[in-house]
């Protein structure tokens, strides 16, 4: 039977259920699919931070919501328009992100009376009216998935297992996807274990075919490749491209990687992708904890490695005072901090931006460090090769402010060739630099470039430049202990003047017609629903100008002037106003900050009311 | 003995011109106490190396805080003066990426066994090519005389003017729990068995902790210095 094939621009797809349901791993294939058949696509996990909550409680829901479209989107979306319900937990902690009139598909089998009085459900939402505004498709998946298995010789418990290989072959089959990357994917993940990999290709196959016969679905619908540039893409998380770009920046500096890391969410994914990289010379040691995995990173910098630390909020409130070591040896470092929710402990698997300040004043005495955010996943791969020139080209420790959004979500990203990576070979001194008064050379390691204001990095094995450095205050120049009070000053405000003189490229602001009196200024990950609120702004008529803020110290030399150009800037960010009181501390400038901390990125309609408002009235309702 | 012979050190560039213990004397002039241990390990140390025959610039020393930890600034050898606690931590990330570097850290009791401890346990069990000295004199020196962990019970310190409470670390007892592979103590005042165990040290393939009392401690901490 062949069904009506309906053309759509684009789907947000929330797959949800218990944590044991695999619903990740269903939404990571579901997006591979997705990718490899040429959309445009953005995707958002949305996970619990417990291990394992009881199974069928709302702690216990795993969410992964999937936007794929035929042209270039720039967020998961708002609210989805199918949501896969596999118990009445993910329904219940779910139905909020799905639009009216959208289409739940829900696995009826764990709809029993215990499972919805466990969630509060007194009668069953599937058939007692309150989802009329929706289109619900009861489906038994648990069942239909062990009829499917009977013959495997699996039993029932294995064999309910593979529900989720069901409901995605369903899936690929109602938005016409190719299958043959799933199964390549099972062959390669149960190769050894060749009882699982049948079953799960029956359940996948069997779901594909139901998709097909049953009545439940009338039409099957399609969504075509989008026209992107010309390239070769692949799908990647922030994590992962910065790994990548991390990997890149080694090989462009010509310097080994050296990663000193402690286990943090949701961080961690870069210390396990680095440690499969031996082969580009990476290093990578987990240490005993976070001010061990920054120490063993400046020691390796001293050494003359990349040296990197990778972490979290709390992580960098550990890694304080090693920083500011780095700062006082001038020594170059990234730091990494893949923010959370705080404070403490916080929110761990939840995005916010509330690290700026910490990361920007955090540290005991003037220890300014230079940052940079990437605004989406994909990003993470320049914003990796940056950190490390301003790093080595500067000879300081670098920030590196991702967020869990970015972190865990996902784009298609036009890998680039090596050709086109900037050149960021590194020098070593190798001579003596002073001559003293009765002719001696002699090596001064605190002895500035006149133009960067950097110290030389003089690496152990170097014969001649035999020198001490550390954490007490140097001498300009010999780098000797000194307490001479006019040394300090001088040494302070040097160090100060090198990060604030960083070359950092202008803010660039899209302004279509350059007529614009309200600025949306952005930075981060806010990048994508800023964007989509003002591109539906324009739509409707309104004029907004936006400009996404990559460099967060030192800001960007036309920042000000930016600032001064429009009547209204307003800067959204999942923080209290932190990037707004440093813009109105140095600017003067009035800003408008829109805030909210929910552990979830903004939703593009809600800063598209935020424009109308201020495009209205000047201000926010 | 020759250092080709010896399998930890087999990585590291070797001295050509021959050197003597000034060859590893700064021009800083060396700041403890009057009559403090520190004085007689600097001088063991200083007239050991050319022993060994290792390219000076292959040599560095990392230290963390307190009166020993000012020990890199009097080695004419690379040297990080580093922050408390942490140059275990500091010493690995350097010793792991640069095999051909001998890599010394410098630490004292309130360093290693307080504030580092956990550093020390790890890097003890981790077992990298690093040689630690721990200057155990029992008493927080630089910041002028409060207990440490190594202080025996009962003992009067400024911030235990009624006697030491706490039971002290045994430092080799430590270390043997952590399972390191080289453990020594040994004495300021003997020149010859300090140097013959940190020739030992040197020798030994992974993490060595030589434990040294230098025993004339005034608890007056780092001259000009606090």
């Amino acid at each position: 039977m062949s069904k009506e094939l309906i053309e759509l621009d684009q789907v947000i797809i929330r797959f949800a259920g218990d944590s044991g349901d695999g619903m990740q791993l269903t939404g990571d294939r579901f997006t591979s699919t997705t990718a490899s058949f040429g959309n445009d696509l953005s995707t958002q996990p949305d996970f619990p931070a417990e291990i394992r909550a009881p199974a069928g409680t709302l702690a216990g829901v795993s969410a992964f919501q999937l936007h794929f479209a035929n042209h270039d989107i720039m967020t998961p979306g708002d609210s989805a328009h199918v949501l896969v319900a596999m118990n009445p937990a993910a329904l219940k902690a779910n139905i909020s992100e799905l639009r009216r009139g959208g289409d739940i598909i829900a696995n009826t089998d764990e709809f029993t009376k215990r499972n919805l009085d466990r969630v509060g459900y007194v009668s069953n939402p599937l058939d007692d009216g309150s989802l009329d505004s929706y289109k619900v498709h009861p489906i038994p998946l648990t069942s239909l998935t062990i009829e499917a298995l009977k013959e495997s010789g699996l039993g029932k418990k294995d064999a309910e297992r593979a529900k989720n290989m069901f409901a995605l072959g369903m899936l690929t089959w109602l938005y016409n996807r190719p299958s043959g990357g799933t199964i390549a994917w099972l062959e390669g993940k149960f190769g050894k274990k060749p009882d699982i990999l049948r079953a799960n290709i029956t359940a996948f196959e069997a779901g594909w075919s139901f998709g097909e016969t049953t009545e439940e679905f009338s039409v099957q619908y399609e969504v075509r490749p989008a026209e992107l540039p010309h390239g070769t893409y692949r799908n990647i998380s922030g994590n992962i491209a910065l790994s990548y770009g991390l990997i890149a920046a080694s090989q462009q500096t010509g310097l080994p990687l050296y990663l000193g890391s402690y286990p943090i969410t949701p961080a961690s994914d870069i210390l396990h992708e680095l440690s499969k990289h031996k082969h580009f010379g990476v290093t990578t040691f987990q240490a005993e904890d976070e001010i061990a995995g920054v120490g063993a990173a400046i020691g390796a910098a001293y050494g003359g490695a990349l040296a990197i630390t990778t972490t979290s909020g709390p992580g960098v409130a550990l890694k304080s005072e090693a920083i500011g070591l780095a700062v006082s040896l001038e020594l170059p470092l990234i730091v990494i901090d893949v923010q959370r929710g705080g404070p403490s402990t916080g929110l761990p698997t939840k995005t916010e931006q509330s690290d700026l300040l910490q990361v920007m004043f955090g540290r005991n005495g003037e220890a300014p460090v230079p940052i940079v955010a990437p605004r989406s996943p994909s990003d993470c791969f320049e914003a990796a090769l940056e950190v490390a020139r301003i790093a080595t080209t500067y000879r300081t420790p670098v920030f590196l402010l991702s967020d869990g959004y970015i972190a865990n979500g996902s784009e298609p990203w036009l890998v680039p060739t090596v050709e086109d990576l900037p050149d960021l070979t590194v020098t070593f001194a190798t001579e003596p630099n002073h001559t003293t008064a009765d002719g001696t050379a002699e090596y001064w390691p605190y002895l500035r470039d006149p133009h960067t204001l950097a110290r030389p990095w003089a690496v152990p094995g170097t014969p001649g430049l035999e020198h001490r450095i550390g954490g007490l205050e140097k001498a300009d120049g010999t780098g000797h202990i000194s307490y001479d009070p006019t040394n300090h000053d001088l040494m302070v405000r040097a160090r100060a003047a090198k990060i604030a003189g960083i070359d950092v490229p202008d803010l660039e602001v899209d302004d279509p017609d350059a007529d614009a009196t309200v600025l949306m200024l952005g930075w981060g990950s806010t990048y994508g629903p800023i964007g989509v609120a003002c591109k539906h702004a324009r739509r409707a008529g309104i004029k907004v100008a936006q400009a996404h803020l990559r460099h967060l110290n030192p800001f960007p030399a036309n920042t000000g002037e930016v600032l001064k150009r429009y009547q209204h800037v307003v800067v959204p960010e999942m923080n209290l106003g932190q990037l707004a009181m440093l813009l109105r501390a140095r600017y003067l400038v009035d800003v408008i900050s829109y805030n909210q901390v929910r552990g979830m990125p903004f939703k593009s309609d809600e800063l598209l009311q935020v424009i109308e408002d201020v495009n209205a009235n000047g201000a926010i309702q | 003995m020759s250092t080709e012979a010896i399998p930890a050190l087999s990585l590291v560039p070797k001295d050509s011109a021959g050197q003597s213990a000034k060859d590893f004397k700064t021009d800083q002039e060396v700041r403890w106490c009057p009559g403090c241990g520190d004085y007689a390990i600097l001088a063991a140390v200083q007239s050991f190396l050319p022993e060994l025959g290792l390219a000076r610039e292959n040599i560095v020393f990392v230290s963390g805080i307190g009166c020993s930890s000012r020990f890199p600034y009097y080695m004419n050898t690379y040297g990080m003066h580093s922050i408390h606690g942490r140059a275990p931590a500091i010493a690995s990330g350097l010793a792991m990426s640069r095999p051909d570097l001998s890599v010394w850290v410098i630490t004292g009791d309130g360093d290693a066994l307080s504030i580092g401890g956990n550093h020390l346990i790890h890097a003890l069990r981790r077992n990298v090519n690093l040689k630690i000295l721990l200057f155990n004199n029992r008493i927080y020196g630089l910041t002028k005389g409060q207990y440490s962990p190594t202080s025996e019970i009962g003992k009067i310190t400024k911030s235990t003017p009624m006697g030491s409470l706490d039971y002290p670390f045994n430092p080799v007892s430590l270390a043997l729990g952590a399972e390191a592979t080289f453990v020594a103590r040994t004495l300021d005042s003997d020149r010859k068995h300090l140097t013959e165990v940190l020739r030992a040290a040197a020798a030994h393939e992974g993490t060595a902790l030589v434990e040294s009392p230098p025993m004339g401690c005034l608890n007056r901490g780092v001259i000009e210095n606090s």
